[in-house]
Order: structure tokens, then C-alpha cells, then sequence
């Protein structure tokens, strides 16, 4: 399935030179000491060790100047980080988040190229502490030596735990405090959900359908966003497989007593989803007539915060079906 | 290019050309066949309708999901499918015809790139989401690029079409460049450009078709109105002129037919290549080189191409879908090489 929104491809347009002088920038530069406990308000001058795809790193532990990078720039935004630089994304993704984190992200400055990929040389004149980076290792491959040579890295792959994944961008932005609060948040709400709706979890069928912007006219599909393949994960709603669909089998859904549809932060339903839920069959359904077509916010990247919001909109709408 | 080596004389029983009452019969057998697959199309998908199911939906309509997925998708796409089918089916016979060369489509006239070009402006400068925005934008790039086509292409004796097919080439070129720079410059326009740039006439509302039907009709009426200029200019410009044809104002027609047929197919549906080439060639085959059958055949033969690949692209992989541009391409490319190595068959 095509990513909507982060671009993650990278370049290696004028990447000699940069190797060279960040290299010899690298080499002078006096080497950091691990620091053997992390603090989210740690001072400057000390520094932490972030586990990443690339081996054990050690970053500052207060760093000023954060680069996000691919697909941990809507993660990094979360957590409530303020990154100097960032992959841009596009303006439908950014509408769907919240206000603070598109001030934050139109603060950076865009380090992709023209086309999509990462500027190295934008990156550099940046001067980050650190730089934080999700995409595959075969991208990685292409610039991990130079992003080395600017600064400190943390990489985490595709493939990659996500909880494990934010731990690590927390970690390097000295973020630690709002991630534990999101972290506390989703752990109550999984929990609370389990228990308050384990009956209604073990027989109700539920769905979700998601359909971002750019999705071909009169397509869709269901149980397609990170939020739904994360809550499948946990252990709290049984999803099916992921499916594409056509407008035409809306039908499809009357068998489900709860429907789920990808909203923004402020619940109301995204442009992408809004074709869907304007046509006569989706009106028909027996869960929208019931009032059980329901908002759930999900962006493109997986985080407590966005995985604790989206519980938040689960927990409204299995509230509204009869317990058994 | 002033001649060209024909088997006979259009129109006046060609050595090659089979009987009209054969003609006709192979006409009313494509007919059929359009019947069929319009059935089928509207029939066949995501979820499998009978006819019976689809008549009720038609004359007795009633809140239901098949009759909703009926009135609602399928009957708006196969209308679609018919209407795109035949513009594209007719101008590809115009422009086999006006440029003498019995493997050229409008691509060469630059259509597709205006068309494209102006969309990506659309939708990556102007921010424009929706088709029913962007559908304008492609219909006025098709209309501009051409007019300049036929700018480029004009000689003071009048428009060549040698000239104009290199212009059409040039022009092609260039705009395609430059929307492959704008999208590149705009990964954004580029995503949402994907649907549309792909050729597809899934989820296309009716209300698309209403705006441009009536242009579709004029470039129809147009094209009949230069089919005998056409079938003269075959034998030669001399000859042509020699029976009293304006070759001018027949070039003229003949360009704005095939910009209005092949500009208005790409802004609802986006560019959809290979049908346009394919259908008059082989109509072709069966009627000779008489245009007036060519159209006809084309204008029947063409949505049935057209349709039975879209119908194709909802099963192959269902429940997703494969768009109707794919699907021809896949079909086209072999079909193309047979066509290539069958020359002789199909000459103008």
C-alpha cells in the first residue's frame, strides 16, 4: 500500500564533499561518555546511549537542535518534540494532526528535496545534536555514513517493534517524560478497554475503514491503518485482514455492528474518507443507522500518543453498543 | 507526407474491402457484442448481480445495497466506460486518417501531454483536489496544446500533416518534461495525480459526462462531416484537391473533432492509450479503408475494448481493482506488435 504521506526516499546528490568534511568534523570532535542513566532533564554537557538498528549510540542527553527524519517525523511531532529540521509531509497528513504539532512541524525547516528525498546538504547546514531516522535498511545503507558525518544517529528500521522504536526517538530527543505520559495513557486505556468491554470485544464484529486522499475514486479499505494492525497486535479488537474494497461492496459492511472511519484530531471525518461516508449505500448501513459509525484518529506512524487517541475513540464507540 | 500506397478507392467496392452486407453484418455482430459486455459490466464486479437484479434496480427503484451499488457505481462507470470508449475509439480513427498512418493515435497530436501537463499545473500549483475541478483543466490543455499543434504544423500553403505530427511530437516532449518536473517538484501533486494518471473510469460520477457530452456530440458531428473529405485526401493531397475537397478546412474539422473526442475521454478518465490506435486498425481490417465504417465500427468496437478490460481489472484481482489504463496497456502491447507485423493487412 503506498505511504500518503512522508517521502522516504533518499539521495546521494553532493554527498563526497559532505563525507569529507564531516568526516574530518567528526574525527576532531571530542568523544561523547556513555551515560549510564538516562534523564529527561538531563544537563547539556551529559550525554545517554539510544540501542538502534546501527548498534548502540550515544547521543547528547539534552540535545537542542533534533533532525527527524522519513517516517519518524510524525512520531517525533508526538511525542512533543520540536525538531529543527524534518521530512516534509503533505498538506492532507498535516491538516489531520493537532494545532501544536503543525506549529511544530511548520517551524522546522524542510529537509527534503525537490523530489521527495533527503537533502544532505540542508541537513548539515542544520548543525543538528542529533539526528532520528525511520525507513528501510536499504535507504539507510545509502546515507547512514553520511548523516553519520553530521551528527549523531539513531535509526530504526521498517521493521522495527514500534514501542521499542519511540523509546529510541524519545530517548535521543530527551524526550522521555511526555512518552512515559503517553505510555502510562495507552497502558490504561488498553487495559480499561479490555476489561469494560469484554464481552462486547468477544462478540461484536467491528471494522474499520480508512481511505486517505489520494486513494483511487470510488476505492477504499478496511482494517488498513498502523492503529487498527497495532490494537490487533495488543489483543483488544480481532480485526480481519487488511482488504482493499470498491464503493460498490459497501454492502458488505451491514454485517458489522460497529464501524470505525479515519477522522482528524478533532474527530471530524478526514477528505479522504468523506466520499465514502456521502454515499447512499454507507447511509444504509445498519450501524450507521444505529449511530455505531464511529471517528477514530489514526495519522501515517505509530506512537503512544496516536495509538492512546485512537483507543480514546475505540472506547467512545464500543460505549455505544448494548453490553451483553 | 503528399502520398501514400492504397489498395483500391474508398468507397467504390475496393478490391479489398469485403461486401457492405457483410460490413453490415459484422457492424450488427459488434453491436451485439457491445450489448453483452454492457451487461456484463454493469452486472459483474466486487459483488456479482444477476440481469434481474439490475433491471429492478433500473425500472423499480428502491433503497437496497445492490440496487445502490447498481444505480450508484456501476451504471454511472459502464455509461462512462461507453461514452470514453467511443471518443477515444472515433478520434483514433480521425487521426489514422488525417495523418495517413494506420499506427498513430492522438498521443502524437500531444492531447495526452496537454491534457496531462495542465492537470499536474491543477493540481500541484493551483492545488485543485477534485476531478470535477481538474477534469476542465485537461480538456483546456488538450484544446491549447493542439491549436498550438496546428500552429506549428501550418505551412503557408496550408497544414501539413508531416509537420504537424513532428509539432505534436515536439510539443509531447516538452510537456511531458515539464509535468514530469512539476510532479517530481511536488511529490504531493504526484499522489494525487496517481488515480487519474493512471486511466480509470472506476468512481466517476455521471455528473462528469453531462458537461461534455455536448461537446462530444459536435466533435461527432464534425467527424461525419469531414468523412468524405478524409476518404478523398487518402488518394493524395493533389487528388484531393482535384475533387474539390478544402484541405485546409479538412484538416481543421478533422483536429478539432480529435481534440474535443480525445480531450474530453482524458479529462474524465484520464489517459487511456492503446484503444484509440487499436479499435480503427482493426476495424480496418474488416470494412477497408472506407471511413465512414471505420467510424462506425470504431464507435461500437471501442467501448466494447474499453469495457471489457475494465471488467477484466474488477476480477483479476478482486476485491481490489486494477484501473481500466492498465488493463489495455497489458492488452495493447501484444496487440500492437501483431498489428505491426500485420502492415500489409491494415494499410491506409
Amino acid at each position: 500500500m503506498p505511504l500518503p504521506t512522508v517521502k522516504r526516499r533518499a539521495t546521494a546528490v553532493a554527498t563526497g564533499l559532505l563525507v569529507t568534511a564531516f568526516g574530518l568534523a567528526a574525527c576532531s570532535a571530542p568523544a561523547a561518555a556513555p551515560s549510564a542513566s538516562p534523564s529527561a532533564s538531563a544537563p547539556a554537557s551529559q550525554t545517554r546511549q539510544v540501542e538502534t538498528n546501527d548498534g548502540t549510540v550515544t547521543v547528547p542527553a539534552n540535545p537542542q537542535r533534533v533532525v527527524a527524519l522519513v517516517n519518524a517525523a510524525l512520531a517525533y511531532l508526538d511525542m512533543g518534540g520540536k525538531p529543527v529540521g524534518i521530512t516534509g509531509v503533505d498538506e492532507g497528513t498535516l491538516a489531520d494532526l493537532p494545532a501544536e504539532q503543525q506549529a511544530a512541524y511548520r517551524a522546522a525547516t524542510n529537509v527534503a528535496t525537490s523530489s521527495g528525498e533527503i537533502d544532505l546538504e540542508k541537513v548539515a547546514s542544520l548543525k543538528p545534536d542529533v539526528i532520528v531516522i525511520q525507513t528501510g535498511d536499504s535507504q539507510y545503507g545509502k546515507i547512514g555514513d553520511e548523516l553519520k558525518a553530521i551528527a549523531p544517529v539513531v535509526f530504526l528500521n521498517q521493521e522495527s517493534d514500534w514501542k521499542f522504536r519511540v523509546e529510541a526517538f524519545a530517548g535521543a530527543g530527551n524526550l522521555l517524560d511526555t512518552l512515559n505520559q503517553q505510555k502510562a495513557k495507552y497502558q490504561q486505556l488498553t487495559t480499561s478497554i479490555k476489561q469494560n468491554y469484554a464481552d462486547v470485544l468477544k462478540t461484536a464484529k467491528i471494522v474499520e475503514t480508512y481511505r486517505f486522499a489520494g486513494a483511487e475514486a470510488g476505492q477504499f479499505a478496511i482494517n488498513q491503518s498502523l492503529c487498527a494492525e497495532a490494537v490487533k497486535e495488543e489483543g483488544i479488537v480481532n480485526f480481519e485482514a487488511s482488504a482493499p474494497m470498491s464503493f460498490e461492496q459497501i454492502g458488505k459492511l451491514a454485517k458489522y455492528d460497529l464501524i470505525l472511519y479515519n477522522a482528524r484530531s478533532d474527530g471530524q471525518p478526514t477528505a479522504g474518507i468523506q466520499p465514502l461516508l456521502d454515499t447512499n449505500a454507507w447511509k444504509l448501513l445498519p450501524a450507521v443507522k444505529a449511530g455505531h459509525a464511529k471517528p477514530v484518529y489514526c495519522p501515517w506512524g505509530r506512537s503512544y500518543g496516536f495509538m492512546a487517541k485512537y483507543l480514546e475513540g475505540l472506547d467512545q464507540a464500543l460505549a455505544t453498543l448494548p453490553k451483553k | 507526407m503528399t502520398t501514400t500506397t492504397i489498395t483500391g478507392t474508398p468507397g467504390s467496392g475496393a478490391a479489398t474491402a469485403p461486401e457492405p452486407s457483410r460490413r453490415m453484418l459484422g457492424l450488427l455482430a459488434a453491436v451485439a457484442a457491445l450489448l453483452v459486455l454492457l451487461v456484463l459490466s454493469v452486472t459483474v464486479g466486487g459483488t456479482t448481480m444477476s440481469p434481474a437484479a439490475v433491471w429492478d434496480a433500473l425500472v423499480n427503484p428502491s433503497d437496497g445495497f445492490d440496487q445502490f451499488a447498481i444505480r450508484d457505481f456501476r451504471l454511472p462507470r459502464t455509461i462512462v466506460g461507453l461514452v470514453v470508449g467511443a471518443a477515444l475509439g472515433v478520434s483514433g480513427a480521425l487521426i489514422q486518417a488525417l495523418t495517413r498512418n494506420p499506427l498513430a493515435d492522438t498521443g502524437i497530436l500531444g492531447v495526452g501531454a496537454g491534457s496531462s501537463f495542465a492537470v499536474t499545473v491543477a493540481v500541484g500549483v493551483l492545488g485543485v483536489r477534485d476531478i470535477s475541478g481538474y477534469m476542465w483543466f485537461a480538456y483546456a490543455g488538450a484544446l491549447v496544446v493542439t491549436v498550438m499543434v496546428l500552429a506549428l504544423g501550418s505551412t503557408r500553403r496550408g497544414q501539413s500533416p508531416v509537420l504537424m505530427v513532428l509539432a505534436g511530437v515536439c510539443v509531447s516532449a516538452v510537456l511531458t518534461g515539464a509535468s514530469s518536473a512539476l510532479t517530481l517538484t511536488n511529490p504531493e501533486a504526484f499522489d494525487q495525480m496517481r488515480g487519474w494518471s493512471a486511466g480509470s473510469i472506476m468512481g466517476r460520477p455521471l455528473e462528469l459526462i453531462w458537461p461534455v457530452l455536448p461537446l462530444l456530440v459536435v466533435a461527432l458531428v464534425l467527424a461525419l462531416s469531414v468523412t468524405a473529405s478524409l476518404n478523398a485526401m487518402a488518394l493524395g493531397d493533389d487528388v484531393a484537391a482535384a475533387q474539390g475537397v478544402r484541405l485546409g478546412l479538412s484538416r481543421v474539422l478533422t483536429v478539432a473533432a480529435i481534440t474535443l473526442l480525445a480531450g474530453g475521454a482524458t479529462a474524465i478518465a484520464g489517459p487511456i492509450g492503446f484503444v484509440g490506435l487499436m479499435v480503427p486498425h482493426v476495424a480496418r481490417w474488416f470494412v477497408g479503408p472506407h471511413q465512414g465504417w471505420i467510424f462506425a465500427y470504431s464507435i461500437v468496437l471501442a467501448p466494447s475494448l474499453l469495457l471489457a478490460s475494465d471488467i477484466l481489472g474488477r476480477v483479476v484481482i478482486a476485491p481490489g481493482e486494477i484501473p481500466v489504463g492498465i488493463v489495455t496497456a497489458f492488452v495493447g502491447a501484444p496487440v500492437l506488435i501483431g498489428l505491426v507485423r500485420r502492415k500489409k493487412a491494415s494499410g491506409l
